[in-house]
């Protein structure tokens, strides 16, 4: 072992960081065009991990597919989730705490749902992309470097429809002013539905590309979750960019926090981070303030 | 309400809990009492900064823990009175409301307010965890002393029955300081606040000195609680007490009863904690249910069971419904 | 002016906001190709007859007629579809968008967002400035921009109906002018416009005919000549 390699460090955290900016970035996505936080955000990354579980052990399917399946079964749980329970909280004219509280709720029952169905034992599986690299001396598993090629690609997917399609005008345009929205023959709910899926479709994504790393357990959505609250403070809750960024910033100063402070602790000073920062800068590190 | 009908009515209720444990048979039945009377403390109490102030945290389980936990470690290694230990503990779990609640005040909006509460939680449970030289954390810390005797009476986990009466005092002491409070100037700012933060502001209002203020009270009152739990369970584990299943029960409770009632939360922790021993039966679909059950009541009875006489009466006069709005009525402004 | 066909109708409209009512049985007529004027003081019930038109508000009695179709029951978004266009009061430009990105999004329908590319160009035509600052943010406009980036938005839904409320508030005489003058040769496309106004004097300089509210009841409706040169409804209603 070399001991104390920066820029094995940086990488690690880059790679741990998109991931977390995928699972912001979902959060992101609801709170911007809804104005509501998904506190069950990481038990469809959890719906993610065990769909892929299934599809690579039960079904055999080639883990392209396998990565499909789960993307695609957690964006329809979404769009019903959606549709049955959150429509009715959004169109009251108080939405954000019983929003809150329907999410809180439907977490505590996925997770216990799963673990009354799959067990609480943690479901191992094979990394879907094989191989080890080595450049200058920096260790790159092509799993890992597969997190951050599909992160960037994601990213980019996501970018373009919110910059360029009909439904990413839409998207855009509820979100900033909904009622305006409605006079453009915009039909939000149905926007609503959509985003809802994408969002949790991006949770499912990154949980596909980590369930190999970690494992497969009712809880496993419960750190990545946590910690894409403390990106999207950081970067400003609604904004796209600042999800990217803060959960990159996020990684790379959990990789090089190793170094510095025990494991056990970095969580702890993550949170004081967080509280500090919504102390200093109540609308996000690099967020702009919300008129 | 009133501060006299509401101290009356208290004072209704306190004597016929009193009365219950000479009905009840067993000593496990008694359990589940005591257990629901510490659980309507956390609720009245959550309930004051989150129905009243309208502060919507997610972190009221850190309070609870932080009395629990300093309380048996004073008690156990200093072998103080736990009267003392818990009125140290309590004293922590304030001076951590104030830490937590003066960033909180600044922030606008449910989430960020979630967020942070939900993330200070985060942080004692993770302590609780890794100071497992004190806390021996998810082993569980054993063998804390029960409650030092009071004169002829003893505590012993073997008989619940003091415990009960202990809890009842806490919950009426709870109870009266929330109505006397909500009956206070300070508690009708807190109605300006909840109206409008920025009307309160513009009559003069101090916004921050009163949300400290129901911070502190708050805090303080969850963090006894957690106290008395200690010495009464005896064995704590963070995942157990400072865990966000924790909060669950907490929401779930005030909630069902009726979010920013004086009755309330008391009245659905008492409904959830008998009513879930009810369904023992379903052992481990406990939380699932809880999950279900707050989804389902955010719905239907946003208000709690206290809407639901108001919901009855108006599906009778065949009103329109207090749900109201299908997305074709005229559409609420939302801030941009 | 008389050979033009009855475009929208409304007939006896009662409506209002979470049981309150707010119109009295208004009745309404615009037909194709011509500027209609709706006064009336603040609190009129103006923006809500505009609101009961394009589906926002259900109007709980009455009738709206777009070309022989009734439009009861139709969603926000039906009646979009169907040329009728809301360019509501304060502008409300999506700030954070683009001026482009605003105009696409006037253009949602599925007939509109087609014939995109023409529209824009008819828009740009109208509105030139609003060429210079297309990829402007439109948060950052000024206020004469924004409106004419709100009316040009409803025009990109290539509306038959275009009902604007109040495009004169907070602008300056000369852009009041200018807005007018606009709403003429939108008017001379072939689309009809009505439009709301406390600003009376110069809206019935433009408008062909006139409605004047007060509390949820039209009090008078004619031609402009007539509603500008009869004292009583000048003085009484009008402020002139
Ligand atoms: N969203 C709303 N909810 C409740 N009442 C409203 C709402 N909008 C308007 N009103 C009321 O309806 C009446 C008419 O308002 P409005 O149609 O906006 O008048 P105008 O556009 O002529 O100024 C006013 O008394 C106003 O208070
Ligand atoms: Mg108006």
């Amino acid at each position: 072992m070399h001991g104390f390699n920066i820029a094995q460090l940086l990488v690690d955290g880059i790679v741990a960081g998109s991931m977390y900016a995928l699972m912001a970035s979902g959060i992101s996505l609801i709170w911007g065009t809804m104005r509501m936080l998904n506190f069950a955000h990481g038990e469809f990354y959890m719906i993610g991990g065990y769909t892929l579980f299934f599809a690579l052990v039960a079904l055999k399917v080639h883990p392209v597919i396998a990565v499909g399946l789960g993307l695609l079964a957690t964006f329809m749980l979404g769009v019903v989730v959606e549709r049955l329970i959150m429509r009715w909280l959004l169109l009251r004219a108080e939405w954000e705490m019983p929003t809150l509280v329907a999410t809180l709720g439907l977490s505590v029952f996925m997770q216990n749902f799963a673990l009354r169905t799959f067990g609480a034992g943690d479901l191992g599986l094979p990394y879907v992309v094989p191989g080890v690299f080595r450049i200058a001396g920096v260790v790159l598993p092509g799993q890992r470097i597969a997190i951050v090629l599909v992160a960037i690609v994601a990213f980019a997917v996501v970018w373009s429809i919110l910059r360029y399609t009909k439904f990413g005008v839409a998207i855009r345009a509820t979100s900033q002013d909904r009622d305006t929205a409605v006079l453009m023959g915009i039909d939000f709910p149905k926007v609503y539905m959509l985003t809802f899926g994408i969002s949790v479709a991006l949770a499912a994504l990154a949980a596909t590309m980590l369930a190999p790393i970690y494992s497969v357990n009712p809880w496993m959505g419960q750190r990545p979750m946590l910690k894409a609250f403390i990106v999207v403070v950081f970067g400003g809750l609604g904004s796209l960019e600042g999800a990217i960024l803060g959960g990159v910033v996020l990684g790379i100063i959990e990789s090089v926090g190793v170094a510095v402070v025990s494991s056990e602790w970095q969580d702890v000073i993550a949170f004081a981070i967080l509280i500090l920062v919504l102390w200093v800068r109540p609308q996000g590190l690099f967020g702009a303030k919300e008129s | 309400m009133k501060l006299k009908s509401a101290l009356i009515q208290i004072a209704i209720a306190t004597v016929f809990a009193a009365l219950v444990p000479l009905m009840m048979h067993g000593e496990y039945a008694l359990h589940v009492a005591v257990l629901a009377l510490i659980f309507a403390v956390l609720a009245a109490s959550w309930n004051l900064v989150s129905g009243y102030g309208g502060m919507f945290t997610f972190g009221h389980q850190a309070f609870f823990g932080l009395g629990a936990y300093v309380s048996a470690l004073l008690a156990m290694h200093l072998g103080i009175s736990t009267y003392l230990s818990i009125m140290i503990g309590t004293a922590f779990a304030m001076v951590a409301g104030v830490v937590i609640g003066l960033p909180v005040l600044r922030l606008r909006g449910a989430p960020y307010i979630a967020i942070a509460t939900l993330a200070f939680a985060e942080i004692v449970k993770l302590i609780a965890d890794n100071l497992t030289n004190l806390t021996h954390g998810e082993s569980g810390l054993a063998g804390i002393p029960p409650l030092s005797p009071i004169g002829a009476m003893s505590f012993s986990i073997a008989d619940s029955r003091p415990y009960y009466y202990c809890a009842l005092i806490l919950l009426v002491v709870t109870m009266v300081l929330v109505a006397a409070v909500m009956a206070s100037p300070i508690g009708l700012a807190f109605g300006a606040i909840r109206d409008s933060q920025d009307a309160a502001e513009s009559i003069g209002v101090d916004v921050t000195k009163y949300k400290v203020l129901l911070f502190m009270l708050s805090s303080a009152l969850a963090g006894m609680a957690g106290g008395l739990f200690a010495h009464y369970v005896t064995v704590l584990t963070p995942s157990s007490i400072l865990g966000i299943d924790v909060m669950v029960q907490i929401i779930a409770m005030a909630l069902i009863g009726g979010l920013g009632t004086l009755f309330g939360p008391v009245v659905g922790a008492i409904i959830l904690t008998v009513g879930l021993e009810l369904l023992r039966s379903l052992g481990d679909y406990q939380l699932m249910l809880y999950g279900a059950l707050l989804v389902v009541v955010i719905i239907v009875l946003p208000r709690g069971l206290s809407s639901l006489p108001m919901l009855i009466a108006s599906a009778a006069t065949k009103q329109s419904s207090i749900r109201g709005s299908s997305w074709k009525h005229p559409i609420k402004q939302r801030e941009p | 002016m008389e050979n033009h066909a009855a475009l929208l109708e409304l007939t006896g409209i009662e409506a209002g906001y979470a049981g309150v009512q707010v119109l009295w049985g208004v009745d309404l007529e615009l037909r194709e190709r011509e500027i209609v004027a709706l006064l009336g003081a603040n609190g009129a019930g103006k923006t809500t007859v505009l609101r009961t038109i394009s589906g926002i508000v259900k109007p709980w009695h009455g009738d709206i007629v777009l070309q022989k179709q009734n439009l009861d029951g139709l969603s926000p978004r039906e009646i979009v579809s169907r040329g009728v266009i809301h360019v509501p009061e304060g502008r409300h430009v999506f700030p954070r968008m683009s001026v482009v990105d605003n105009l696409r999004a006037g253009a949602y329908t599925e007939r509109a967002w087609s014939h995109q590319r023409e529209t824009l160009e008819e828009v740009y035509g109208l509105f030139p400035r609003l060429y210079e600052r297309r990829s402007q943010l439109a948060g950052t406009l000024s206020g004469g921009e924004q409106q004419m980036l709100a009316i040009g938005r409803g025009l990109m839904a290539r509306p038959k109906c275009l009902m604007i409320d109040e495009p004169s508030l907070g602008l300056a005489p000369k852009l009041v002018d200018a807005v007018l003058d606009l709403v003429i040769q939108i008017r001379d496309l072939g689309c009809t416009v009505l439009l709301v106004e406390q600003n009376a004097q110069r809206a019935l300089e433009v408008a062909e005919r006139a409605y004047v509210m007060e509390h949820g009841r039209i009090l008078f409706a004619g031609a402009s000549a007539a509603v500008a040169g009869d004292p009583a409804i000048r003085q009484a209603y009008l402020g002139l």
